[in-house]
C-alpha cells in the first residue's frame, strides 16, 4: 500500500532533517548550560554550611526522583505564572516557548546529576593537590581552572559521557510539549502518509548515529584528558577496578 | 497566581484516579523488568561469545535498541508494526494489536539492551583469579557461573541495576504516546479538563517521587544484605556501564584514582 | 504576507551561547496592541487543518485566519500544536488567539471568548458496517467496546455524561490521524468525533468502504444555545474583547461577500454554515 511519490518522500524527509537541526539546537544548548550550572553547583556543595547541603540534598532528591517530561510540562504550562509569582506583572507576561521549557528543565534536572559526578570527582582528588596550590600562593581561580577542575573532568568523563547520551535520548519528549523538532516532524510524516514505519525508522537511526559519532569524540577526548598520565597499555577494562 | 498554585479539592477528588495511573505505571515498570532481564543474559552471553558473527548481532542489538530513544521506539513498535497486513492477519496481533502489548515490547526490549550492558560490566568485573581457581578444584562450567559468578557480578553491578531500574520507571511516563492512561497520562488529562497544571502534574510528580525512593530504599537493604558478611564500608561497587551512571557514587569513581 | 509555515522551518541553527538569551526572550512579550498576533492552529485535522510534504499549514481553517488578518490588518503567525494543548497554552497568554474549531461548552465560554461560529461540524459516531447494536446508553453497556476520543477535547466529557465512565473502553488520542491508523488496524471498534473530517478522510475514501457513520448528529456545545445559533468558533482571550469584535466583523464580511464560501469550497464540499446559503453558487 505504499503510495507515497519520492518527491513527497524528499519533501517528508527534508522536514524531519530540520526538525534535527532543532533537536540537536535543543539538545547542545541544555547540555552546555546544565555543564556549566552543574560545576558551579557541584563547587558549591563543598560548602561546609549545613544550609547549603541542605539545599543541595533536597534539589537533587526532587529532580533525580521525577520523570523529566514533567518537569518540562511544568515549566510549559505553568513556567508564566511561576514567573508570575516571583517577578511579578512583569514575569508573568514572558512566554515559554517549548523550547525554551526543554531548555529549562534539562538544565534543571541534568545539572543536579552533573553536580554529583563533579562534586565526587573533587572528593576523589588526592588534598596535596589543594595543598599544593595553596603552598605555591597559586590563586584560587587559577587553582580551579588549571589545576583541581582539569583532573576533575577526567575523573568526571566517563560520567558525563553517559550523562550526554542520555540526554540525548530525552530530547525528543520536548515534541510532547510541543516542539517542532525531529520527532514532531517525524509524526506529522507519518500521519500524513500513513508510513509510519520508514519514518520512524530512520528517526531512530538519526539517534543512533549522533549517539555512535559522540562517543567516538568522547574516546578521543579520553585520549586527550589523559596525556598527562598514559597509563599502562591494558586500556581500562571494567576489570581493573577490583580490588 | 497567590500562594501555592495547588487547589487541594481538586487534588483530594483526583487521588482514585492517580491511583488506577500508578497501578498501570507499577505493572508497566515490573513485567518489562523481568521480561528484559530475562532476555538479557541470553543475549549478554551472545555478546561475550567468542563466534564473531553471535557477538556482532547481540552488539547491533544492544546499539539499535540503547541508541534509539525510548519515545521512538513506542512509535515504531505501535504504528510502525501496526502499519505491516501480514502481522495484522498474523497470530501476533494478539499482542500488537493492544497498546499494552506494544509497550511492553518496546520496554522490555529498551530494558533489555541496557541490561546487556549491566550484566557484562558485572560479570567483567569478577576477578579471574577466583574463576579459575575454582576451575582448578574441579568445578563444572555451569556452576562456576551460578555458584560464583553470578553471585559477585549481582554485588559489583547492584548500584548499576538501581540506577537503570530507577531511569527506567521515570522513562515510562512516556506510554500516553500510545494511548495508555498511565500515571502522567492521568495527570495530563485532569489537566485538558480543568486547565489547572500544576495540581495534577505536582501530585504526579510526588507520586513518582515515592515510588523512585521507595526502590531506592528498596535497593539500599538488598546491598546491605549482600554485602552482611563483609566489613563495614567495603562495599563492592564497580565500574560498570548503567543509564545514569552518574548516580553512582564517589565509590567507584575512586577506582580510577591514580 | 509571510508565508505562515510551522516557525521551526526558519530557525537557524544557533550557537549555544546565543541560545541563553533565546531562552529568556523567546516568545516575548505579548502586546496588546493586536499588530503581530500569534494564533494557535492543530495542523492535523484534515480537511480543516493539515501540513503539506513542504512544510506550508494549508487546510480551510488556516486559510480562513489568513483573510480574517488581512482584513483586520494584523501580521499573524500561526503556531501548530496539538489539540489537547491549545486552550492551555492561550489560557498562559501563549497566543493571542486560536483559529481551530472548538465547541463552546460551558466550562470554555468561562475560561474564553468564542468569536461568532465558522463552522457547524457534529460530533457523530464512526463504525464497522456490520455492527449491530444501537448507540444509546443502554445499547453499549456491557460489549466492551474500544471508543476512540481525542484529549483535551469536548468529546470526552460529554461521553461521560451521556453514556457513563465505565460504559466503553476509552481510549485517548492527539489526532484524528492516530484513530484513523487504529481503526484501519483492527484496534478499535468505533469513533467519536467530528462528522464532516471522517466523512471527507474516512467514509468517501476507498479505505472507509467498511465502515460507516451511526448514532446521528450530537451538538457538544452548552446545550443551552439556540440551535439556530449553534457552531463551532475560533476563540480568544478574555481580555481581548476589542480584537473579537474586529474578527467577527471581518467574518461577517467574509461570509457576505462568499470568500469564506469559496474558500470552503477548496476543502469540504458541503455547507458548513448555514449563513453561506445565498453563496451556493459561488465557486
Amino acid at each position: 500500500m505504499t503510495n507515497l511519490s519520492l518527491a513527497e518522500l524528499a519533501g517528508y524527509m527534508r522536514q524531519l532533517g530540520e526538525g534535527a537541526l532543532v533537536t540537536l539546537e535543543l539538545f547542545l544548548t541544555s547540555f552546555a548550560l546544565a555543564f556549566a550550572f552543574g560545576v558551579l553547583i557541584g563547587i558549591a556543595t563543598l560548602s561546609r554550611s549545613r544550609i547549603v547541603h541542605a539545599v543541595w540534598r533536597v534539589y537533587a532528591s526532587i529532580f533525580m526522583g521525577v520523570p523529566s517530561l514533567l518537569v518540562i510540562f511544568l515549566t510549559f504550562y505553568g513556567g508564566s505564572a511561576m514567573l508570575g509569582a516571583v517577578l511579578g506583572e512583569f514575569g508573568a507576561r514572558i512566554d515559554i516557548s517549548p523550547f525554551a521549557a526543554g531548555v529549562i528543565a534539562f538544565t534543571v534536572v541534568y545539572a543536579a546529576y552533573i553536580a554529583e559526578l563533579v562534586r565526587g570527582a573533587i572528593e576523589n582528588l588526592p588534598k596535596g593537590q589543594f595543598e599544593g596550590a595553596r603552598a605555591l600562593a597559586i590563586p584560587p581561580a587559577i587553582m580551579w581552572g588549571k589545576v583541581i577542575l582539569p583532573q576533575v573532568m577526567r575523573l568526571a568523563l566517563p560520567g558525563l559521557v553517559n550523562v550526554w547520551s542520555f540526554m540525548l535520548k530525552e530530547t525528543p519528549l520536548v515534541s510532547l510539549a510541543g516542539l517542532q523538532d525531529l520527532v514532531a516532524a517525524a509524526k506529522i510524516a507519518a500521519g500524513a502518509t500513513k508510513e509510519p514505519f520508514i519514518f520512524f525508522v530512520a528517526t531512530a537511526l538519526v539517534f543512533i548515529a549522533f549517539s555512535a559519532l559522540s562517543f567516538r569524540l568522547a574516546g578521543r577526548l579520553e585520549t586527550r584528558l589523559d596525556r598527562g598520565l598514559r597509563r599502562e597499555a591494558t586500556g581500562h577494562p571494567p576489570a581493573r577496578a577490583t580490588a | 497566581m497567590n500562594g501555592l498554585p495547588i487547589d487541594p479539592a481538586l487534588a483530594w477528588g483526583s487521588l482514585p484516579a492517580l491511583f488506577d495511573g500508578l497501578k498501570v505505571t507499577v505493572i508497566l515498570t515490573a513485567l518489562p523488568l523481568l521480561l528484559g532481564l530475562a532476555l538479557a543474559f541470553p543475549i549478554c552471553f551472545a555478546r561475550m561469545s567468542s563466534r564473531r558473527w553471535l557477538a556482532l548481532l547481540a552488539e547491533a542489538f544492544v546499539t539499535f535498541f540503547r541508541g534509539a530513544p525510548l519515545l521512538i521506539l513506542l512509535y515504531l513498535v505501535y504504528y510502525g508494526l501496526g502499519q505491516i497486513e501480514a502481522l495484522r492477519e498474523g497470530p501476533f496481533w494478539i499482542l500488537f494489536g493492544s497498546p499494552f502489548g506494544c509497550a511492553i515490547v518496546a520496554l522490555s526490549l529498551n530494558h533489555a539492551a541496557y541490561m546487556v550492558e549491566v550484566l557484562r560490566g558485572s560479570l567483567l568485573a569478577v576477578p579471574h583469579g577466583i574463576v579459575e581457581a575454582s576451575e582448578a578444584l574441579g568445578i563444572t562450567r555451569r556452576n562456576i557461573f551460578i555458584w560464583v559468578k553470578m553471585p559477585l557480578a549481582i554485588r559489583y553491578g547492584l548500584k548499576a541495576y538501581q540506577n537503570e531500574v530507577v531511569s527506567f520507571i521515570k522513562g515510562t511516563a512516556i506510554v500516553s504516546v500510545v494511548t495508555i492512561t498511565d500515571l502522567t497520562a492521568v495527570a495530563n488529562s485532569i489537566f485538558e479538563q480543568t486547565y489547572d497544571p500544576f495540581t495534577p502534574i505536582l501530585c504526579a510528580a510526588a507520586f513518582y517521587w515515592a515510588l523512585v525512593n521507595l526502590i531506592r530504599i528498596g535497593f539500599g537493604l538488598w546491598g546491605r544484605w549482600l554485602n552482611r558478611h563483609n566489613a563495614e564500608g567495603v562495599a563492592a561497587d564497580v565500574l560498570v556501564p548503567g543509564r545514569a551512571a552518574a548516580l553512582r557514587r564517589t565509590s567507584d569513581l575512586g577506582q580510577v584514582t591514580p | 504576507m509571510k508565508p505562515l509555515h510551522p516557525h521551526f522551518l526558519r530557525r537557524p541553527l544557533r550557537a549555544g551561547a546565543l541560545a541563553l538569551s533565546a531562552l529568556v526572550l523567546a516568545g516575548g512579550l505579548s502586546a496588546a496592541s493586536a499588530e503581530k498576533l500569534r494564533l494557535g492552529n492543530e495542523g492535523v485535522y484534515p480537511p480543516f487543518s493539515m501540513v503539506d510534504s513542504s512544510g506550508n499549514l494549508t487546510g480551510m481553517e488556516p486559510e480562513l485566519a489568513r483573510e480574517m488578518c488581512k482584513r483586520i490588518g494584523a501580521d499573524c503567525e500561526i503556531v501548530v500544536m496539538d489539540f489537547k494543548a491549545l486552550i492551555p497554552s492561550m489560557l498562559q497568554g501563549k497566543f493571542d488567539g486560536i483559529v481551530t474549531q472548538i465547541s463552546p461548552t460551558p466550562e470554555r465560554v468561562e475560561k474564553a471568548l468564542f468569536a461568532m461560529p465558522i463552522v457547524y461540524n457534529p460530533a457523530t459516531f464512526i463504525v464497522k458496517k456490520d455492527s449491530d447494536y444501537t448507540l444509546t446508553k443502554e445499547g453499549v453497556t456491557g460489549k466492551g467496546l474500544r471508543i476512540a476520543l481525542q484529549r483535551g477535547a469536548s468529546m470526552v466529557p460529554y461521553i461521560h455524561k451521556h453514556f457513563g465512565k465505565d460504559t466503553f473502553t476509552e481510549v485517548y488520542y492527539d489526532n484524528p490521524d492516530q484513530m484513523k491508523l487504529d481503526l484501519l488496524a483492527g484496534r478499535l471498534d468505533l469513533v467519536f468525533d467530528s462528522k464532516i473530517n471522517w466523512t471527507l478522510e474516512l467514509i468517501a475514501k476507498p479505505e472507509g468502504k467498511d465502515y460507516k457513520l451511526a448514532g446521528g448528529d450530537h451538538w457538544l456545545g452548552d446545550p443551552s444555545i439556540p440551535e439556530a445559533e449553534r457552531g463551532y468558533s475560533w476563540i480568544f482571550p478574555k481580555k481581548s474583547e476589542e480584537l473579537v469584535k474586529r474578527v467577527n466583523t471581518a467574518l461577517a464580511e467574509m461570509i457576505k461577500d462568499c470568500t469564506y464560501t469559496k474558500i470552503r469550497k477548496k476543502y469540504v464540499p458541503v455547507a458548513t454554515l448555514a449563513a453561506e446559503s445565498a453563496c451556493a453558487n459561488v465557486n
